[in-house]
């Protein structure tokens, strides 16, 4: 899992990177971050997301005790809160293409949908990772002794978490 | 005498080494005040000295990643292999970045348009 996360930070570095290279290249009078970008709301996405980073950790440890139920209420915590960002995301998304900025429109907007398109997939399959591990539960199969598998699943979430944490500070707050 | 564990030893156990639940919030509101602190910077943002702006929130950034990673990644705790490669993984994605705006300042003029041909190649005349 370790590697594959490296190669993610691989992936994840050169999305950012072609960010940071073409957001300043758009012309005079076309649309761009500052005329888009809704801080509050974002704010408030990354704060859900977060916090989703507190529940996984709470399931982690509460399947390292043997508590399956609390386990379970931790796991579905984290696929509501996760699901909530990507909500937010569409949310935003629709709103932006409304106010003009589509995935042609510039190179600002095919740099930005692309970042945070690749990181929303992520969480959706994080978010698919979540529901099968509920599922597993449900079925009487996270058992105290298949803790690693929460762990893992964690992992895969937390990177999600840090990755957001990077965009949200280069790509919505760094002016 | 039977060996058994109670829920208490494995409690101990998990804990020894991690945070407990009650840290795991802590830690989490402790985030939760840094992102309020950077958002705070938005509002401020005309008012402050742009590089200042940005060292404070690259800082503000890079303790959020030093904590998710080492506490709830639980980096700061498990064996060094697993930090070592995620940290590999950090330093190749800078220089992809760093090679990335290199070869832009390369081979454009920094303005994002291509640099103006020095040479240009002309088709070969036939043979005959």
């Amino acid at each position: 899992m370790w590697v594959f996360l490296g190669s993610e930070c691989l992936l994840f570095g050169a999305l950012i990177s072609t960010y940071l290279l073409y957001k300043g290249r758009i012309l005079e009078g076309e649309i761009g971050p500052a005329d888009v970008f809704d801080i509050p709301f974002t704010s408030i996405s990354s704060f859900v997301l977060l916090m989703s980073s507190l529940t996984m950790v709470l399931a982690l440890s509460a399947i390292q005790k043997g508590d399956e139920r609390r386990a379970r209420i931790w796991i579905l915590a984290t696929a509501l809160l996760g699901s909530v960002f990507i909500a937010g995301q569409v949310y935003e998304f629709t709103t932006f293409y409304r106010e003009g900025l589509g995935y042609t429109t510039n190179v600002f907007g095919s740099a930005f949908y692309t970042l945070t398109g690749f990181h929303g997939v992520h969480v959706t399959v994080g978010i698919v990772m979540l529901l099968s591990l509920l599922n597993m539960s449900l079925k009487g199969n996270l058992k105290q002794d298949k803790a690693e598998t929460v762990e893992i699943v964690g992992l895969y979430w937390h990177f999600v978490d840090v990755v957001w944490i990077l965009i949200f500070t280069v790509v919505y707050l760094i002016p | 005498m039977a060996d058994t564990i109670t829920e208490a030893d494995v409690e101990r156990e998990v804990h020894d080494e991690h945070p407990t639940n009650g840290g795991y919030v802590k830690i989490a509101l402790f985030l939760a005040v840094l992102t309020g602190l950077e958002v705070l910077t938005y509002p401020l943002a005309d008012n402050l000295n742009n590089s200042v702006l940005i060292t404070s929130l690259l800082i503000m950034m890079t303790i959020k990643f030093a904590i998710v990673a080492g506490y709830f990644m639980h980096l700061k705790f498990d064996s060094k292999i697993f930090s070592t490669l995620f940290v590999f993984g950090i330093i190749l994605a800078l220089a992809v970045y760093v090679a990335t705006l290199s070869a832009f300042r390369f081979f454009t003029d920094g303005d994002g348009k291509e640099a103006p041909v020095i040479t240009q190649v002309t088709s070969a005349p036939p043979l005959n």
